[in-house]
């Protein structure tokens, strides 16, 4: 304790500056620290270079922001101020990247996409 | 001293029997050296103490919170959208670390690196996904290593 103390004084000391979160580091919202340690934790590999959960948080932050983005405008086209499930499921299924992201996930609470089969429409033309 | 001794358990009656009861078996507890517990509180302790102990869960709900604040900073998230968001963020975890688990494995390396991680991201995302989040990985890379 007394030991991590000092190395903490002295580099606050000598740099001047307060000491920085990885995830300040790189720019970045989601908790590199917490994604290092599951990833060291769950026995995924040996070894886990340090770069390694960088780019993971990185890439786990980017596809949060492109749900929610889409989410969010798809609550505002529906006059809500609140992201509910089925703004998520309305987001996936018309995506198509992420429908194939996500084809075999079940999204709770969220109904289903609007569509009439051909044949059970009315006939239009009927000779 | 004998009128003052009778007139605690008369006060203590009204209340109710029970406590009045405890109070031998709970006098003889301080002699361990643990104080005596309020005629209140006495028969709860055992609960609240319970009550007060939780088990912290760990989740992403806070980060998506911010994510969100950053795209849109009017709009709100129910529970259960945060719900669902958390269990994708964790979905996507375990997909990226097991293929990269894998890829570690077939080359008999013992390290996962940030090139494992970029494979996996090409092979389990899809299409313009995965060049889009491949970019934003290596732009955090850079930017971690130079500071």
């Amino acid at each position: 304790m007394a030991a991590k103390g000092k190395t903490l004084a002295s580099d606050s000391a000598a740099s001047g500056k307060k000491s920085l979160s990885r995830s300040q580091k790189a720019g970045l919202q989601f908790p590199i620290g917490r994604i290092a340690r599951f990833l060291r934790n769950r026995k995924y590999a040996q070894h886990i270079g340090t770069e390694a959960t960088v780019f993971l948080a990185a890439v786990l932050e980017y596809l949060a922001t492109e749900v929610l983005e889409i989410a969010g405008n798809v609550a505002r086209d529906n006059k809500r101020l609140r992201i509910i499930p089925r703004h998520i499921q309305l987001t996936v299924r018309h995506d198509e990247e992420l429908n194939t992201l996500l084809d075999d996930v079940t999204i709770c609470s969220s109904g289903v996409i609007p569509k009439n089969h051909n044949n059970l429409l009315r006939i239009q033309n009927v000779c | 001293m004998a009128p003052k001794a009778e007139k605690k358990p008369a006060e203590k009656t009204p209340a109710s029997e029970k406590p009045s009861d405890e109070k031998p078996p709970a006098e003889k507890k301080p002699k361990a050296g643990k104080k005596l517990p309020p005629k209140d509180v006495g028969p709860g302790i055992g609960e609240k103490k319970k009550k007060k102990v939780k088990k912290s869960s760990e989740t992403y709900k806070i980060y998506i919170f911010k994510v969100l604040k950053q795209v849109h900073p009017d709009i709100g998230i129910s529970s259960k959208a945060m719900g669902i968001m958390n269990s994708f963020i964790n979905d996507i975890f375990e997909k990226l670390a097991q293929e990269s688990s894998k890829l570690a494995r077939y080359n008999k390396k013992p390290t996962i690196t940030s090139r494992e991680i970029q494979t996996a991201v090409r092979l389990v995302l899809p299409g313009e996904l995965a060049k889009h989040a491949v970019s934003e990985g290596t732009k955090a890379v850079t930017k971690f290593t130079s500071s």
